[in-house]
Order: structure tokens, then C-alpha cells, then sequence
């Protein structure tokens, strides 16, 4: 089945105004109510931090997979929205912001860069951004395509943390060279009321959000890359393929649209539940190869995981600094939250499989971002546009 | 004295005779508005406290009208069980419960009647932060004949409804999401007012509780101890609004010492 899907199709990247997350369908919405209703009425004040929420209990079937297969797709749709825009010698705008999906962990524009050999401007260390008055001197001329892959490296959400990054923007709201900047969807929408980066810099664009029939592309034919041939992804639950079409060649389960919509479209998000979600038969006797399956896989059905919503501030604090920095260090964790008996809500954090932590640094983990996405925006946290 | 002797009957024949009237229903009416109201008045908090923010205020405000809605149904209900319901027998019944009430429980009466005018008026809805006379807290309840408020030292404190014939009532949120805070320095001049101006609007931007959709003000204004400013800004959520003041005023205080400044106080000014 995974053979008939076809192969996915590139997408240009789209302006951030005009993202429609994919829809719940209907019996996994539901689904979905009835099981956060539950939840509400279920929930003791006395529950261990979430206790149940361990999210580190998958098996990595694909742990051997190359970054530029998972990136592949994306970064041709990069290609195809900036291709022709990069060699233009006179472009309607100099500058092409992109706004990105948040938990980006592959650097996906630093990747795109460097496959295309354009300039990287390195942001500078979050310490040099708590210099008061910056002189770090900005030249930001040359030749070629210079890109800015993170934007969310040259600020800190501190009272002094702001000052470079309006230097920056200053400098860059002059420039005639072509510029990508790309920054995460959190950090945007705080740069908007901060800075004023929505006045400053032309309409970004992000990707389409990967509905159904994109993600289940998407999803097969990096399966068809990564997998033995013969391989069937089943159901734990009742052993159907969920590659497996009806007549009329439309999907037999709803599982990637549930998916698609649990992700919100994000590719990356996306792809790590997908994987959180496959396990190997530990026996083989529980394989069934009834089908000529060489292979099966077994796809457990997507957990809900929940955070609290308005129990616990000091975690959802972290998150949401985590979302807008992107990555931070304990210390740095600290200068940015406004209450500092917060040392010990991070390494719990941490545990449960929320956030990871990479080179001292803590970041959102995508496979948790639909349940800290959902806990925020419980406790009526400012969201970001995507 | 014909008229009057002719009167008497009627008046006597406005109430049911003894054996028409179901108490056994009438009673059974008056405990399922109550445990209705009960119910209502448990769960909806319950649940408001728990479920997502959006919701919060609207699941509130929904229990005083619910128990406005259940109480007239009740009584509209129970009213032709006991009473022949004529136009002549409305205006006297409602004429002599008028004057008994009127004295026996003035005080209360008018509770519940402002409590009534409160549903349409709103001058305050639960969740609401109301100050009233030198109270100033979350409006946790709202009941015909009080509301209670919790302040924000967690103090609970009922507020007859009475107040709202006499009182000015000041509603700091009027039924949205945020409400304004405002953080108060005076500093001694002299300092450059525009650098401070920018650095307390920055310490505003970057407060973790702060709510994007709302502007923040930086008041400035001449006093007699020094120059006042006021930080006016709205967190996202109004039960933040102590942390949020906090976090305001701590680095706040910060910005000013960076920037050189020197915060005055009243008694160091005064001497």
C-alpha cells in the first residue's frame, strides 16, 4: 500500500495571514472532547506533576534516519518559493522573511543555507544581548544571499534584551541585498508587540500546513526510503493497514487526518508523533504476515497528553519561554521568567519528556507541542499564528 | 357599606380552599429548583476553575441567571396552585406581600430587588474585580441578596446588593478577559525622562504575564514629591495581575537604578 501512494508534491511556502491549520475530523474530535472532558472532571488537585505523562516511552524505529531525508521535502519547497527570487538582480523586496513552525530542531533554514552556500549571520551570545547599550557594529553588506536563520537568537526577553535586535531590524529595514530571515512563530508574534517587526519587514511566508493527503504522502515515502519493501504499518488496535485505500482511493482510516490535525500542520511535529507511534513486535509471533508482509509495524493510537492548565504557572512559564527563545540555559531560563523559585519545575519538566535538552540548553519537544500548544492556550497564554 | 360587604367574599374566595392545593407538588417544585440552583451553583465554578480561560467568565455569569430564570419559573409555577390568578386578585395579593415585606424586611427586600437590577445592569458579573466602598476583590459570587469577593489578600467579603443604590461601583474589567495594572514610581529629579520612559515601557514588553492585544502607557506626570510615572499595562490574565504588579515594580526598580535615577519616598520628601 505504501507503494500506491504517490509521491509527495512540493508546495511554495504561503503567507502567514492565510495558514488554516487542518481540521479534527469529526468522530476523533469527538473523541477528543469526550476524553478532555473526562479529564476535566477526573483531575485530582493532588496529582503528581504530570505523573502519567511520561511521553519518553517510544522506540526510535527510524533512529537511523539521515537528516536531509526528513528535511528533503521542505527544503524543496524552500527552493521553490526562493529560488527564482535569489537570482533576481532587482527584486520587488529585499527581504523575504519566514516564519517558522516552533520545535524546529534541524535548523532547517541554517540547513538550506549551507546547501546553497549563501552567507550565515551568526547571532551573537545571549550575554552580549544584556549589554545596555550594544556596539556591536552591524554590516550587514555584501554579495549574495545573506541569511538570518533564527531570528529568536538576537533577543532576550528581558528589560535589556531588546536593544540589538531593534538595531538590527533598523539595519535591515535599509538594506538592498537579499535577505531570509527566518524566526519561529512564537517569537514572532512577541517580536510584533515588542519591536514592531510586522511594521518593519515585509509579510512573511511560512509552509502550507501539511494536511491529510500531504502528510500521508509525505509519510510514505519516507517510509518507503527507511523500511524493507513489504513493510504494512497496522493498527495495534484492529491490525488495519493505514495506507490502505477504498475505491474511490481515499483513505480507509482517519488516521493522518487526526494526525495532520494533532500536529497542526507542522511537518516536523508531525513526524515525531508519527514515529512516537510505531512500535516493533517484541516476539514474532505477534507479527502478522498473513498479507505477504515482510515487515509489520505497529501504529498505537495517538495519546492525548494534557498539561495542567491553570495548576501550575511556573511550568507553562518555562514552556512559553522555551517557545519564544527557541532554546534556553538554566541561567538563562532565569533571567527571562519574572519569579525565581522556579529551579526545580525545568529537570521535571525534562523528566517527563516535555522538553529536552541539548549542549546545556532546554527546547520545547516537538512531540510534546500539541500538549504544551493546548496547555497555554488552556490558561489563556498569548498564542502564536501558526 | 354594601360595596364592602360584597367585597369580603372575593377577597376571601382570591386563595384556594386548603383541599385544592397540592402541597406534595408545591414542595416538590421548591426542592427541585432548589437542588437545580444547588447543582448549578457547585458545578459551574467547579468547572469554570478547571476548564479553559475563554470560558471561565461565561460559566460564571451563567449561574445568576440561571438561578434568576429557575426562581421565576418555580414561582410562576406555584402561583395559580395556590392562587386564583385574576387581574383584581394579582394587584390586591401583590399590594398587602408589598407592605408586609415592606416593613418587616426593608433591608432585605431591597437586596433582593437591587440583586435583580444587577442581572440587567451588570454593574458587576462573577469573575469580575469590582471595588466597592474600600473593597476591592474578584467578584467570586453573585447571590440575590449579596455578592462575595475575594481580595487579594484572599480575604472573602459579602457586599449586599444593597450597595448598588448608593454606591459607586468600579469595575475594573467590566466583563473581559484583562483588566489594566499599573505600577507607581516617583523619582527625584533630575533624570532623562525619555530614556526612562523607553526603559519602563521595555520592562513591560518583557514581562512573561503580559497580554500582547492590550497597549502599555507610560504615564508621566509632575507631583509635589518628584516625578510620577505610572506603567499602565494589561496581563493576560486578570487573576495575575499581583504577580504581574510585582514583576512591574521589581524591575522597574531595576530600570530606574540602571538609568542612574533615584526613586524618592513621601517621608524622605516631606523632610
Amino acid at each position: 500500500m505504501i507503494n500506491t501512494t504517490p509521491p509527495p508534491e512540493t508546495h511554495p511556502l504561503v503567507p502567514l495571514e492565510d495558514v488554516d491549520v487542518p481540521a479534527w475530523p469529526e468522530r476523533a474530535a469527538l473523541k477528543m472532547a469526550a476524553l478532555r472532558i473526562r479529564t476535566l472532571l477526573t483531575r485530582s488537585d493532588q496529582r503528581p506533576f504530570i505523573a502519567e505523562d511520561r511521553l519518553d516511552d517510544s522506540v526510535d524505529v527510524f533512529s537511523d534516519m539521515a537528516t536531509p531525508a526528513f528535511c528533503a521535502p521542505l527544503l524543496a519547497e524552500l527552493d521553490e518559493t526562493l529560488a527564482s527570487w535569489a537570482t533576481n538582480p532587482a527584486p520587488k523586496q529585499w527581504i523575504k522573511p519566514l516564519v517558522l513552525p516552533p520545535c524546529d530542531e534541524q535548523d532547517l533554514l541554517s540547513h538550506w543555507a549551507q546547501r546553497h552556500h549563501h552567507e550565515v549571520l551568526a547571532p551573537p551570545t545571549r550575554d552580549a544581548l544584556l549589554i545596555e547599550t550594544p556596539e556591536l557594529a552591524l554590516d550587514l553588506s555584501g554579495d549574495g544571499v545573506l541569511v538570518i536563520p533564527r531570528l529568536e537568537a538576537w533577543f532576550l526577553r528581558h528589560r535589556c534584551g531588546l536593544g540589538l535586535i531593534r538595531k538590527l531590524l533598523t539595519t535591515l529595514a535599509g538594506l538592498k541585498r537579499h535577505c531570509v530571515i527566518g524566526c519561529n512563530s512564537w517569537a514572532w508574534a512577541f517580536l510584533c508587540k515588542a519591536v514592531d517587526v510586522h511594521l518593519i519587514l515585509p509579510e512573511p511566508l511560512t509552509f502550507e500546513p501539511f494536511d491529510e493527503p500531504r502528510l500521508r504522502r509525505w509519510l510514505a515515502d519516507i517510509a518507503r526510503q527507511q523500511t524493507e519493501e513489504g513493510t504494512r504499518f497496522r493498527l495495534s488496535r484492529n491490525g488495519k493497514n493505514i495506507f490502505a485505500l477504498n475505491r474511490k482511493g481515499q483513505p480507509r482510516l482517519e488516521y493522518f487526518e487526526t494526525l495532520a490535525a494533532r500536529s497542526r500542520g507542522i511537518a516536523w511535529v508531525a513526524w515525531h508523533l508519527w514515529q512516537r507511534s510505531l512500535k516493533k513486535a517484541s516476539d514474532d509471533a505477534d507479527n502478522d504476515l498473513s498479507e505477504n508482509d515482510q515487515q509489520t509495524l505497529w501504529v498505537v493510537a495517538l495519546e492525548e497528553f494534557s498539561l495542567p492548565g491553570s495548576d501550575d504557572t511556573q511550568a507553562l512559564l518555562i514552556l512559553q519561554a522555551l517557545l519564544i527563545h527557541g532554546s534556553l540555559s538554566a541561567g538563562e531560563l532565569e533571567r527571562v521568567l519574572p519569579d525565581p523559585g522556579f529551579q526545580g519545575m525545568h529537570h521535571a519538566l525534562h523528566r517527563a519528556g516535555f522538553i529536552g535538552e541539548r549542549d546545556g540548553c532546554y527546547y520545547c519537544r516537538a512531540s510534546a507541542y500539541p500538549a504544551i500548544r493546548d496547555g497555554l492556550a488552556t490558561a489563556g497564554f498569548p498564542l502564536d499564528g501558526y | 357599606m354594601a360595596q364592602q360587604a360584597s367585597s369580603s367574599p372575593e377577597a376571601a374566595s382570591m386563595i384556594r380552599s386548603i383541599g385544592d392545593i397540592d402541597f406534595v407538588t408545591i414542595a416538590l417544585i421548591i426542592l427541585g429548583t432548589w437542588l437545580a440552583i444547588t447543582l448549578v451553583k457547585r458545578t459551574l465554578p467547579w468547572v469554570a476553575e478547571r476548564g479553559p480561560n475563554r470560558l471561565r467568565l461565561w460559566l460564571l455569569g451563567a449561574v445568576p441567571i440561571f438561578r434568576l430564570a429557575a426562581t421565576a419559573l418555580a414561582v410562576i409555577w406555584i402561583i395559580p396552585m395556590v392562587v386564583k390568578v385574576t387581574v383584581e386578585n394579582f394587584l390586591v395579593i401583590a399590594g398587602a406581600v408589598g407592605v408586609a415585606f415592606g416593613f418587616a424586611f426593608k433591608d432585605y427586600i431591597s437586596s433582593l430587588i437591587a440583586g435583580i437590577v444587577a442581572q440587567f445592569e451588570t454593574p458587576w458579573r462573577a469573575g469580575d474585580w469590582v471595588k466597592i466602598g474600600s473593597d476591592y476583590g474578584e467578584v467570586r459570587s453573585v447571590g440575590m441578596r449579596a455578592i462575595t469577593l475575594r481580595t487579594l489578600h484572599d480575604d472573602i467579603i459579602t457586599v449586599p446588593n444593597l450597595k448598588l443604590w448608593d454606591n459607586n461601583i468600579a469595575n475594573s474589567n467590566d466583563g473581559e478577559r484583562t483588566l489594566m495594572c499599573v505600577a507607581d514610581f516617583y523619582i527625584a529629579p533630575p533624570f532623562d525622562a525619555q530614556r526612562m520612559r523607553a526603559a519602563l515601557r521595555d520592562v513591560a514588553l518583557t514581562s512573561a504575564w503580559l497580554c500582547y492585544d492590550k497597549p502599555i502607557i507610560v504615564f508621566v506626570e509632575q507631583a509635589k514629591v518628584g516625578t510620577h510615572i505610572e506603567l499602565r499595562c494589561y496581563p493576560f490574565e486578570m487573576r495575575d495581575q499581583g504577580h504581574f504588579i510585582s514583576d512591574l515594580t521589581v524591575r522597574g526598580k531595576e530600570a530606574i537604578q540602571a538609568l542612574g535615577a533615584t526613586e524618592v519616598s513621601a517621608p524622605a520628601a516631606a523632610g
